[in-house]
């Protein structure tokens, strides 16, 4: 965001600050109120598993529905156009490849995290750490983008230079997952769940009731734009009405759109099922029907938030071209407001949408770092390093990891200011899906793999999308080539993903001795339904 | 669980009576299934058999023998249970049974989805002029992916759901 900088002249939005201070104390006050709940490890990591289905799909929901979902789509939108669509559907989409082949299994499997799976299954100490590498990987990649939009929000909302709202956010989110784990994170995540709908919500009827439905829109934003829009095109700043149709100006800057296209569609969808922080979310079910239930609820959740981006893009392109000619189209939904008749209403709706993007960075940040400092914790200190360390002792180290990790994500999220924050977005559920997808689909549904395979094409499929990914970061600037080897790097989930299972297959039937003595165990377990009252609490 | 399931009682005299009981069983699923007693049931109470279960659970890796065991130490001591849980291999065909429909329910679920899902961008490419016909005042094209998209998938998830809950509560009822 370049261009953000060179506004010396933000004016403070007081009632905008406000919005945004009473969403971090009631955080806090949650968090800490909830810490009076958590008392053990057991607790701290998984509630309990004490919570219905609508409560903690309230918190999935609040967690999954980051400042991409809340900041980017509309933003992007609004940028990009039709293509763009392709996002929210993948992410809603992904819950239910979720929900086909993960959700229960895993759940009744009783393992905390991915880490945890992957050495229940295969009795494999060290397929853990590999499972753990890959979780900080996708962790860190998946808080960059959360740091960028606290830094930005606050800089449109304050004035403030980005660098304040990215340390000042971090730290509040830090101490908060520190204090109260996962059960005060469970409840915040509800709350800001239900913040953020209404924050997407509100200006969205709000303009349908201003100025005219979603299909007056829909001809303002193509057919018969207005000046200010028409004087966008012609200055080349906003595309044309090419900007609603599919293979648009998104896709176009890959040679391949189709391709482009696709390989998008699979990173989103696999993606969703390989997350660490959204999976570790699973074990706090009562039991595998309970999972699935919740993934029904979630699905219900997100899909009706993910009606309200697009249009908020339709009517970003359509009142607020502006930001075309500035570049700011990520801080559409911040800006949007000021552009609306009448001030006072112009500042509520800011405070709202301020609000929600608030809740949206931290409810995501908490997660990440829930999962990050679980896999510091659990995977590595308590399972690896000390697996005789006391309750208290493994406290300690949740806590400290979640502070570390904290501060390393406030450390490299002052650094990427310069990256769109979907991109990275869709580079974190480009690795999840390489890495963590295929293992938990064949480790769940098919007894022949062996830890050979299984490790193998973990280490393959997300080594490889990720070593793609840091190419176009570093090297390539794939987005312009648009040479089909580009395309291929730019968005690698459409050849790393089989390319993992195939590795998986291959290196399974290659070695056949090493399937699990137990298999038959682990299918057991997976699979069992509640109600014959087996109960298995793996990992304590 | 292949077929090659080993009992410690000798195979041949076990899969016989396994496959028949199974297809009797199976044969009574349409008659059995009482969904909503069923879905009333509180869990098992093992009693004092959950933590030794806990322990063997968390013990070394086992042969198929030992899981054949465990499934029988699933069983409540019903005098009727009794007689199934002797026949080990019948509660693994079951088990068997119940993970193949719930996958080829998981299959077929995904492929309708992803063939509508994966023929969107198909249709945009092949028809241009038809997805951008109106309905309801938007093009076709993005009224499918920015609205009818999210209840679609939704009644795909709920037919998941309750199919596979369905299928579970066979399987409860027939090892009960």
């Amino acid at each position: 965001m370049s261009g953000v900088e060179a506004v010396a002249t933000v004016q403070v939005h007081w009632v905008a600050l406000l919005a945004f201070a009473g969403i971090a104390v009631a955080t806090v006050a949650v968090g800490v109120y909830a810490t009076r709940v958590a008392r053990t490890t057991h607790d701290v990591y998984i509630a309990s598993r004490a919570i219905g289905p609508v409560l903690n799909a309230s918190a999935i929901s609040g967690e999954y529905l980051s400042a991409a979902s809340f900041l980017g789509v509309a933003g992007m939108v609004m940028a990009f156009g039709y293509d763009v669509l392709w996002y929210p559907a993948g992410y809603a989409a992904g819950y239910l490849l979720l929900l086909l082949f993960v959700a229960a299994p895993l759940r009744r499997f009783g393992a905390y995290t991915i880490p945890d799976f992957a050495e229940g299954r295969f009795g494999s100490p060290a397929f853990r750490l590999i499972a753990v590498g890959f979780v900080l990987v996708i962790g860190v990649f998946y808080m960059l983008p959360q740091m960028k939009g606290a830094g930005l929000a606050v800089q449109a909302v304050a004035g403030l230079p980005y660098w304040v709202g990215v340390v000042v956010v971090g730290g509040v989110i830090s101490l908060n997952v520190a204090l109260g784990g996962m059960k005060g994170i469970t409840f915040v995540q509800a709350f800001q769940f239900w913040v953020k709908v209404f924050a997407i919500a509100v200006p969205a009827f709000v303009l349908l009731a201003l100025f005219g439905s979603y299909g007056t829109h829909w001809e303002w934003a193509t057919s018969s734009p207005p000046p200010a829009l028409q004087a966008a095109i012609e200055a080349g700043a906003a595309p044309g009405p090419e900007w609603g149709l599919p293979f648009g100006p998104l896709a176009e800057q890959q040679g391949y759109p189709l391709l482009f296209t696709y390989s998008l569609m699979i990173a989103t969808i696999c993606g969703t099922a390989g997350l660490p922080h959204i999976l570790v979310r699973f074990y706090t079910n009562r039991d595998g029907h309970a999972a699935r239930q919740t993934t029904l609820v979630v699905l219900a959740m997100i899909g009706c938030f993910y009606l309200f981006p697009p249009l908020l893009g339709l009517a970003g392109r359509v009142h607020a071209p502006d930001l075309y000619l500035s570049g700011r189209t990520d801080a559409l939904l911040l800006e949007l407001p000021g552009r609306l008749p009448g001030a006072a209403l112009g500042d509520v709706l800011r405070a709202v949408t301020a609000a929600g993007a608030f809740a949206a960075f931290m409810s995501t940040t908490s997660g990440l770092l829930v999962a990050v400092a679980g896999a510091l914790a659990h995977d590595l200190y308590a399972r690896t390093l000390h697996p005789r360390a006391e309750q208290r002792a493994r406290l300690l180290a949740f806590r400290l990891a979640a502070l570390g990790a904290g501060a390393v994500a406030v450390a490299i999220g002052l650094t990427v200011e310069r990256f769109p924050i979907n991109m990275l977005v869709g580079w974190a559920f480009a690795i999840a899906a390489s890495a963590f997808f295929p293992l938990l689909v064949l480790g769940i549904w098919w007894r022949g793999l062996t830890v050979v395979g299984a490790a193998a094409g973990t280490l393959v499929g997300g080594g490889l999308a990720s070593a793609a990914i840091l190419y176009t970061m570093c090297v390539g600037d794939g987005t312009a080539a648009g040479t089909l080897g580009s395309t291929l790097l730019a968005q690698p989930a459409i050849w790393t993903i089989p390319v993992s299972f195939g590795t998986m297959v291959l290196g399974s039937l290659l070695t056949p001795t090493r399937v699990p003595a137990d298999v038959n165990l682990k299918m057991l377990r997976l699979h069992v339904p509640e109600t014959l009252g087996l109960r298995t609490e793996y990992g304590e | 669980m292949g077929g090659t399931v080993k009992s410690p009682f000798g195979s041949e005299r076990r899969r016989q009576p396994a496959r028949a009981g199974a297809q009797a069983a199976g044969a009574g699923v349409g008659a059995l299934a009482p969904h909503d007693a069923v879905l009333g049931l509180e869990p098992l109470d093992v009693g004092g058999g959950l933590e030794p279960l806990d322990d063997w659970l968390a013990a070394e890796p086992l042969d198929e023998a030992a899981v054949l065991d465990a499934l029988e130490a699933l069983l409540p001591a019903d005098e009727a249970l009794q007689e199934i849980a002797e026949q080990t291999a019948y509660g693994e065909v079951l088990m068997q049974d119940l993970v193949r429909r719930q996958l080829r329910l998981g299959l077929s679920v995904a492929a309708v989805f992803l063939v509508i899902l994966l023929g969107l961008p198909l249709m945009n490419l092949l028809f241009p002029a038809l997805v951008q016909m109106r309905l309801l005042g938007l093009p076709m094209a993005w009224l499918a992916l920015a609205v009818l998209v999210y209840p679609f998938v939704w009644a795909l998830a709920l037919y998941f759901v309750s199919t596979a809950r369905k299928y579970e509560d066979e399987f409860t009822a027939l090892v009960k």
